[in-house]
């Protein structure tokens, strides 16, 4: 018997992590060459827990990540 | 005239009186503002009852998106009393960028992507030269017409001599109103180090529609994280106003109308001239 997932979507949704995600568009200037690239700005709060099983498993880590992007606004 | 005590006629002796309450318009042609344009993006600018009316010029081949390099309009930052506000000296900031209207052709390709916002600097003049002024400030981008749609951009000095800037993704429709807090020191000037200035600002609709939040955008927080780019100066603070297009250059001249932006900057100041205190004593 497998160990119980730690990470799961239901979790996440119905704990007290929160996450919200979006982008911007960053540049610098240094004697007019400009060097452009793309954040994925992310704010989250992650219930130890769950953010330590998504350390120690690839597939918890995984979880995490994807509902992370969920919180995605477009 | 009677000099008894309690007499309403004499409340006013000793009492020191606030000059400004709350929310102060920025006025782009009062008397002590330091105006500059080194890249001719404005036409003329006027204040049609605390509305800032920008006409854009008809041509426009500065292709920029640092808000330095636009139209500027500079003032010594004050307390409620008309003070100067030094550097060293604690003081909050909260500013408020407001698109009321735009009339003409912008946000199109070969048209000017309407920006406009406030932000704090060192120096009076020659805003625009990283070498010598720090600076850093925030606003709106209007990257959709259709919907009134903007992007919050925001700029700051960088490297010791350079510049940075972040343009969030396009926000939601009617995300016409920003509004901005500053974080200044204590460790700016003489004390400076990385991480002592930042702004965050947040975007959302007007209040005839409950100032309903922009959900795409929770809220974008930007800070100087270089030694060598926060604020130098202990003196005193300066706030400029920053209208120009982010990205694009234009030529109406053969056709097209130059746009004209109404827009509203505000902010609100608290200050201590006593110094921030905190010897841990």
């Amino acid at each position: 018997m497998g160990r119980k997932r730690i990470v799961t979507e239901d979790d996440l949704n119905n704990g007290k992590s929160i996450a919200s995600v979006f982008e911007t568009d960053k540049a610098t200037r240094v004697d007019g060459v400009v060097t452009q690239w793309d954040v994925v700005n992310v704010r989250a709060d992650i219930v130890s827990t769950q953010w330590d099983a998504a350390l120690a498993s690839a597939d918890d880590a995984l979880v995490l990540v994807q509902w992370i992007e969920s919180k995605r606004s477009t | 005239m009677s000099r008894i005590p309690g007499n309403i006629s004499n409340t006013k002796t000793g009492i020191r009186r606030r000059k400004h309450f709350g929310w102060r318009d920025f006025d782009p042609l009062a008397a002590n503002v330091t105006a500059e344009d080194p890249n001719s993006f404005l036409a003329s600018v006027a204040n049609t009852g605390g509305n800032i009316v920008a006409t854009f010029a008809t041509t426009c081949a500065n292709d920029t998106e640092y808000l330095e390099d636009f139209a500027v309009f500079v003032i010594p930052l004050t307390n409620n009393y008309g003070e100067p506000i030094n550097f060293n000296e604690p003081f909050s900031l909260l500013t408020q960028i407001e698109f009321i209207s735009a009339t003409g052709d912008h946000s199109g390709s070969n048209e000017p992507e309407l920006a406009f916002g406030l932000g704090i600097c060192e120096n009076a003049t020659d805003i625009d030269n990283a070498s010598t002024n720090k600076w850093i400030g925030q606003g709106l981008s209007q990257g959709n017409s259709t919907n009134s749609q903007h992007s919050m951009l925001q700029g700051k000095s960088y490297g010791g001599s350079s510049s940075a800037r972040s343009y969030t993704s396009n926000m939601g429709a009617n995300t016409g109103l920003c509004h901005a807090r500053y974080f200044v020191g204590p460790a700016v000037g003489t004390d400076g180090d990385s991480e002592a200035v930042g702004v965050v600002g947040t975007a959302g609709d007007y209040s005839d529609n409950s100032y309903a939040k922009d959900t795409s955008v929770s809220y974008d927080a930007y800070d100087i994280a270089q030694d060598n780019s926060v604020f130098e100066s202990d003196g005193q603070v300066y706030l400029f106003a920053w209208i120009g297009s982010y990205g694009n250059t234009w030529d109406f001249s053969g056709g097209g109308t130059a746009p004209v932006l109404t827009c509203r900057l505000r902010y609100m100041v608290q200050h201590d001239p006593t110094g921030w205190g905190g010897s841990g004593s």
